[in-house]
């Protein structure tokens, strides 16, 4: 399958995203792979279950700005939330915004998958 | 410099998919190193040491954070070597003005737009090329300035001294008086700014002050031969007349527009003016007392008494430096000013062992280095002083050669030349200049013959070019003797001719011939 298309339901702005990797649409697709395979989001998660305020902070933070450069708008939004949660002092919304985060993440997951194989 | 090498970016972040796509963007054209957080990334900059070109500052990262990378920067005053990128995915202001405040060159927001990121970075690197070049660039042109005006200080100095030199000749002075004179107030003045720091004398003023004090004596251009070269003692008017030597020296100098807006003139003048005052007053030209004579006169003043002392005169011999130091601090050479007495003396083995000790007259000079391509000032001075060297030997020869009490008036150069037997006769120099002064002040003929000879002297022509007549002449001791003048007139070849020398011989008269 056509990697846009695949990719279509998590980004948002398709014709912006690779744009920014100069047109080159595989410079994209590599970097997709990686993702796959970057470990921010096991951070996040630990943390989490960690109550690691700090850590959190940092793995949310570094979380948005992957996505962002990445085109996955939605992922890079709720990694936003949930930064702003923790400078906030905002513990009530945590579970909330870690829900979020996962899910988004997931989608994305499954979209990169499908172009993988 | 850096732009001659391969630009080094260094990206700190401790994502590798940020680093991964910062470093894709800019692959092509630079190298690239990587660091994953603030510790690491301060590492690769000292391992750098020097070649980075630019540094991509992720803020959020473990163990050192972005801005603790800057405070390492700032630390060890690395901001302005090259530029710094914060790349941030913060919108948070606080933290945006906290990275301005740091320093940084830019802030980039993520997501990366690359031909932006790319253009400021390129922008950010030739500012910070261009403002070190100009920095370098700055830095030569003062250098050059500081050799310009090092040469131009040169150039005064062996102009001045020179002239001074030439003026000084004829008095019989050498061009070594005159640098000795400076060199001894520059010396004795250095001491002088360092321990009296109330004066304010800083080092263009004790150059200024060195200068003046080689003009010293330029007065005496305007003072007559006879009186300026007189071996014997100077009756009262004609040591009036050397006294005011003095004052001529200010004169000239007053004269000079373009001198009179230097720190130069009123040293200059001063020294001119007062260098004769007596620290008792009884000095001239203004009988100025103690404290009244400035200072840079009083140094000037000892200066020349020392060297007159210790150097050959016509009149006497030159004394030991110890003789001349006894002198001058028993007040037999004039009244000084206690204090800088004690100084002087203090100062004194030290300006003999470097001005007076070496046997070449003209060594090393130690304040007026002479670059090698303005000898021609010096040189042109040096030539005159030997024209008028073999000018000198010629008359002595002429006069060696000739038996008769013979002498030359040379209309045009204005001077007498005489035999040995003349001089034997009547003491003074083989050769005077300034002849029309002297023969205008010359009370050796009876005025009733010096108005005949004047009435005569309007016959003479080409045709009629000489005069016999019979003088009494003046002798030292007192008496009046007969002689038989000769005179021949020499004339010049031209249309009208003019009388350019005169021929004189004298003959006694009751004197066998032999």
């Amino acid at each position: 399958m056509e990697i846009e298309e695949v990719m279509a339901p998590v980004v948002d702005d398709m014709e912006t995203t690779i744009r920014r990797f100069a047109g080159r649409i595989e410079l994209w697709e590599k970097f997709l792979l990686k993702f796959k395979d970057d470990l921010t989001y096991t951070e996040l998660q630990t943390a989490y279950e960690l109550s690691d305020g700090p850590a959190m902070e940092r793995a949310a933070h570094t979380m948005k700005g992957i996505a962002a450069n990445l085109g996955l708008q939605r992922l890079s939004d709720a990694s936003a939330d949930m930064v702003r949660s923790v400078r906030e002092n905002r513990p009530d919304l945590f579970e909330k915004n870690m829900e979020a985060v996962r899910r988004e993440y997931q989608a994305v997951l499954d979209a990169i998958r499908k172009f993988a194989d | 410099m850096a732009h001659q090498k391969v630009q080094t970016l260094l990206i700190a972040d401790d994502s590798e998919i940020n680093r991964a796509i910062l470093s894709e963007m800019f692959i092509d054209d630079y190298r690239i190193v990587e660091a994953e957080n603030g510790r690491a990334a301060i590492e690769k900059i000292q391992e750098l040491d020097g070649c980075l070109t630019a540094l991509f500052l992720d803020i959020v990262m473990p163990e050192i954070d972005g801005f603790g990378v800057l405070e390492y920067l700032h630390l060890h005053q690395m901001m302005n070597e090259f530029p710094v990128f914060m790349i941030t995915a913060e919108t948070d202001m606080k933290m945006i003005l906290h990275g301005y405040d740091m320093g940084v060159a830019d802030i980039i927001n993520k997501p990366i737009e690359p031909i932006v990121v790319r253009r400021r970075l390129s922008n950010a690197i030739e500012l910070f090329l261009n403002r070190n070049h100009l920095a370098s660039q700055v830095a030569e042109q003062v250098q050059l300035i500081r050799r310009q005006a090092d040469e131009l200080r040169s150039i005064n100095i062996s102009i001045i001294d020179t002239l001074s030199s030439v003026i000084e000749f004829r008095s019989g002075e050498s061009g070594s008086h005159v640098r000795r004179i400076r060199e001894a107030t520059y010396t004795l003045f250095s001491n002088i700014s360092r321990i009296r720091p109330d004066l304010k004398l800083d080092q263009n003023a004790v150059e200024a002050i060195s200068s003046a004090a080689a003009m010293h004596d330029i007065g005496k251009i305007s003072i007559p031969d006879y009186i300026l070269n007189k071996p014997g003692r100077l009756t009262a008017e004609e040591f009036e007349i050397m006294k005011r030597h003095t004052v001529y020296g200010c004169d000239i100098l007053e004269s000079i527009t373009v001198l009179k807006q230097s720190e130069l003139y009123q040293y200059a003048y001063d020294i001119c003016r007062y260098h004769h005052e007596r620290w008792d007053g009884k000095g001239y030209p203004d009988g100025l007392k103690g404290d009244e004579i400035p200072l840079w006169a009083q140094v000037v003043s000892l200066a020349d008494v020392y060297d007159a002392l210790v150097s050959d005169r016509v009149y006497k011999k030159a004394l030991s430096h110890e003789k001349a130091l006894k002198m001058i601090a028993g007040g037999e050479c004039g009244a000084f000013n206690p204090t800088l007495l004690q100084y002087f003396l203090s100062m004194a083995d030290y300006l003999r062992d470097t001005l007076y000790t070496s046997s070449d007259e003209l060594g090393a000079s130690q304040t007026s280095p002479l670059p090698t391509k303005y000898t021609a000032v010096s040189t042109a001075a040096e030539n005159l002083l030997t024209q008028l060297e073999t000018e000198r030997q010629k008359t002595l020869l002429f006069s060696l050669l000739s038996d008769d009490i013979m002498f030359y008036i040379d209309f045009r150069t204005d001077t007498i030349e005489y035999t040995r037997r003349c001089k034997d006769l009547f003491p003074g120099p083989y050769r005077r200049i300034h002849a029309t002064d002297y023969l205008q002040n010359n009370s050796r003929l009876l005025p009733e013959d010096l108005e005949a000879l004047r009435c005569e002297l309007k016959n003479i022509t080409q045709q009629n070019p000489d005069i016999q007549t019979t003088v009494q002449v003046h002798m030292d001791k007192g008496e009046y003797r007969s002689f038989k003048l000769h005179l021949y007139f020499c004339f010049s070849n031209e249309a009208s001719p003019e009388r350019t020398g005169c021929l004189g011989k004298m003959e006694p008269v009751n004197e066998q011939q032999n």
